[in-house]
């Protein structure tokens, strides 16, 4: 196939994967950075390219709204937002995940107001870290335009029925152009496959009543389902995406560990800096540098295992959060390993750093700082540097 | 234990670990049931307004269920000489108040019993009788016909002011006088002079009409273990249920403490039809011909949109659980 690359922005690319998905119904209203998402899939729709129903709202919340009428019909439902879109879906989001609405979502990273601000952090979806979605976050182009293929595979297992968001930085991905390999459409059709769903509003054949109020006595139970298919998830998803890399030779499991076997010292991060960390850790390693890095793919549900087995050993550890989590001591990913940790026989010296907020991206320069500090710690010439913002003017 | 002439007797005279058994306790825990909108959450508030009044330290918190007029609900009372810090539904009360006797067929009301809690419920049924219909065992029972009290008194069915009195009567949990201040305080702002009389009537007249009995101690009540609810696992995904167009499934006949009869001014208008929440006026060819009592709720709505110069249909009271379980 001639046109097997092509050289695309993030947001093009989550429309490409869509078109080749053919979600029944997209509901959407645009924001930025991942407004080019929902325009181009509506340019395919207005071509014919696909026979999906396009329904455009009035905001986010009816977006979100119209997935889950959508999806309780029985439709295999996308959208795309980002940033004040995804909060004011908040309510609605916590409804698709406790229906078990399989919804697919790509949200381009944005920070929240105020201050005003449209660039990329990761605040929005840590707002709704516990809504109930699983939340999956690519480190470039390639990953996301697979991962979107994946996510329906995931979101609809029978043994999950949860919803996905997959989560890429705005901007930094969203409208960065670069090279991806391309699946022919037959073959995502055939590994996406037709959606089938158990229960459904308009199977007039078994009628089932869907979102009845539950009291005390029985909501602590459907609560209790959904952390199940939750933890199900944790297997279907490296299932899924070793299936997914038998066929395309692309793997992604839970995590991306990057020269961690015999590592000492390590970054942890969730999406694109992964990148520029590896770059680092190459840089590091040239100097005999035992450096390495982690990158959690899946952030919900929380790898905790894989975490363990790859972090206990190591002598000294940053964790950067691109969201902060004011009145605890860092952000969401710094509490939440060095809470999986606290069981581990041993464990290394952890500092968390928030970076990265409303656009501003962590500099090569920085992140060799913070892994000098690392190095310092682990040959106990240093205290390793408490939890702080890696780059804020004083 | 009822007498030979099937009289109840006054505890004292049976030995009944009452009074100043309750009394003594630390802490005691109270839960009501009662139906939605007969004030029986007002009622616990009170009895926790009277202890406090006493300079006891107390709860009031209901747990409701539908919240319609009428469903049953619970609520509970904690009343301790020293501050209480749980914040917890009553488990193990030691005394359980039912305030509308139709509950008596629906409600659990032996759930986490022991063998000394005090029973008091509404029920036009003697106190002994009802305490071998319902096989209460060794719990000291005392019935009161509260219901009958607050026609009689109020004109409406507001049975928990004779509860009140009752609750006072047989467990002196707090005194009559400061229950009475307490509920003439409580109603001066809201009612007229008149309703606060009446209300304070059905009070005095609850402390006084309760009767007391014990059951063949040996006739316990059968286990009350409540059926099992499915976990988690059975459950279907997203709480789905595998049914559709089910409401009639729900009867909530039950929840009616008055039950609308049709009397022969009815002209058909068919207003009652319209405005009944429950679509429970049935018709045949146009005409109304009574109502579907598995779920009418007795809300009265059909009885006050009739035409006032018909008024064709009287709400009338449910009647005892006796009735109603026949
Ligand atoms: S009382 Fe009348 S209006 Fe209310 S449910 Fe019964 S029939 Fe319907
Ligand atoms: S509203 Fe009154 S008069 Fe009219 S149909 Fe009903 S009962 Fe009869």
């Amino acid at each position: 196939m001639s046109n097997r690359f092509a050289a695309l922005t993030g947001n093009q690319a989550a429309a490409l994967a869509m078109r080749q998905i053919e979600p029944d119904v997209c509901a959407a209203y645009p924001i930025t950075p991942s407004t080019q998402v929902m325009e181009t899939y509506s340019q395919y729709v207005a071509d014919g390219a696909v026979r999906t129903e396009l329904v455009l709202v009035e905001s986010e919340h009816s977006a979100m709204s119209a997935c889950v009428g959508a999806a309780c019909a029985g439709a295999r439902a996308m959208t795309a937002t980002s940033s004040q879109g995804l909060a004011l879906m908040h309510e609605v989001l916590y409804i698709a995940a406790g229906l078990r609405l399989p919804i697919v979502m790509a949200v381009a990273n944005r920070a929240l107001s105020a201050p005003l601000n449209i660039h990329g952090d990761q605040s929005d979806t840590m707002g709704s870290r516990d809504a109930g979605w699983i939340q999956l976050y690519v480190r470039d182009v390639q990953e996301l335009y697979d991962t979107l293929i994946q996510a329906p595979r995931i979101a609809e297992h029978c043994e999950v029925m949860l919803p996905v968001m997959v989560c890429f930085d705005g901007f930094t991905l969203s409208h960065a152009i670069e090279r991806v390999e391309l699946l022919e459409d037959g073959a995502v059709r055939d590994f996406v496959g037709v959606y089938r769903p158990e229960r459904y509003l308009l199977d007039v054949e078994h009628p089932h009543t869907f979102g009845p109020a539950l009291l005390p006595d029985y909501y602590t139970e459907a609560k209790r389902q959904q952390r199940e298919a939750m933890s199900r998830a944790l297997e279907i998803i490296p299932h899924v995406a070793l299936e997914f890399g038998a066929r395309f030779g692309r793997a992604w499991g839970m995590v991306e560990a990057y020269r961690l076997e015999d590592a000492e010292i390590a970054a942890v991060v969730l999406g694109s800096t992964a990148g520029t960390l590896m770059e680092v850790v190459d840089r590091m390693r040239e100097r005999g540098v035992r450096a390495g890095m982690l990158r959690l793919r899946a952030f919900r549900p929380f790898p905790a295992e894989e975490v363990v087995r790859l972090l206990a050993p190591l002598k000294a550890v940053a964790i950067f959060d691109r969201a902060d989590s004011p009145g605890t001591p860092s952000g969401p990913l710094y509490e939440e390993i060095r809470s999986v940790l606290y069981d581990a026989p041993a464990r290394p010296r952890i500092s968390g750093m928030v970076y990265g907020l409303g656009g501003r991206e962590m500099l090569v320069e920085e992140a060799s700082a913070t892994y000098e500090a690392l190095e310092r710690a682990a040959a106990g010439t240093a205290e390793i540097p408490p939890p702080g913002y890696l780059s804020a003017r004083g | 234990m009822c007498n030979e002439r099937g009289e109840s007797e006054p505890a004292a005279a049976l030995g009944l670990p009452t009074l100043t058994a309750v009394t003594a306790k630390h802490l005691i825990e109270i839960r009501w049931h009662a139906r939605a909108g007969q004030g029986a959450v007002t009622a616990a508030k009170i009895v926790a307004q009277t202890a406090m009044r006493e300079g006891k330290y107390a709860q009031a918190f209901p747990e409701y269920g539908p919240e319609r007029s009428g469903a049953p609900l619970k609520a509970y009372n904690r009343i301790s000489e020293e501050p209480i810090r749980t914040h917890a539904q009553v488990r193990i009360p030691d005394i359980v108040i039912v305030s509308d006797p139709t509950l008596l067929r629906s409600e659990d009301i032996f759930a986490g019993v022991k063998a000394d809690t005090v029973f008091l419920i509404n029920s036009p049924r003697p106190a002994y009788k009802l305490a071998l219909d319902i096989r209460s065992g060794p719990h000291p029972l005392y019935a009161v016909d509260a219901t009958k009290i607050a026609f009689a008194e109020i004109g409406r069915h507001f049975p928990n002011m004779a509860m009140l009195g009752a609750l006072v009567a047989a467990t002196a949990i707090v005194g009559i006088d400061q229950l009475l201040l307490q509920v003439a305080e409580n109603l001066g702002d809201k009612a007229s002079f008149d309703a606060v009389q009446a209300n304070l009537r059905a009070v005095r007249r609850g402390f006084h009409e309760a009767a007391s009995a014990v059951a063949n101690p040996a006739d316990a009540p059968a286990s009350h273990e409540a059926p099992a609810q499915p976990g988690w696992r059975e459950m279907l995904p997203g709480s789905a249920i595998a049914d559709a167009g089910n409401a009639s499934d729900y009867v909530t006949g039950g929840w009616r403490t008055l039950r609308p009869r049709l009397n022969e001014r009815c002209n058909d208008c068919l207003l009652c039809w319209f405005f009944c929440p429950d679509s429970a006026v049935v018709l045949n060819e146009g005409k109304v011909t009574g109502f579907d009592l598995n779920h009418c709720k007795g809300c009265g709505i059909c009885a006050q949109v009739c035409p006032p110069r018909l008024k064709a249909i009287d709400m009338v009271p449910e009647g005892g659980d006796e009735e109603r379980s026949s």
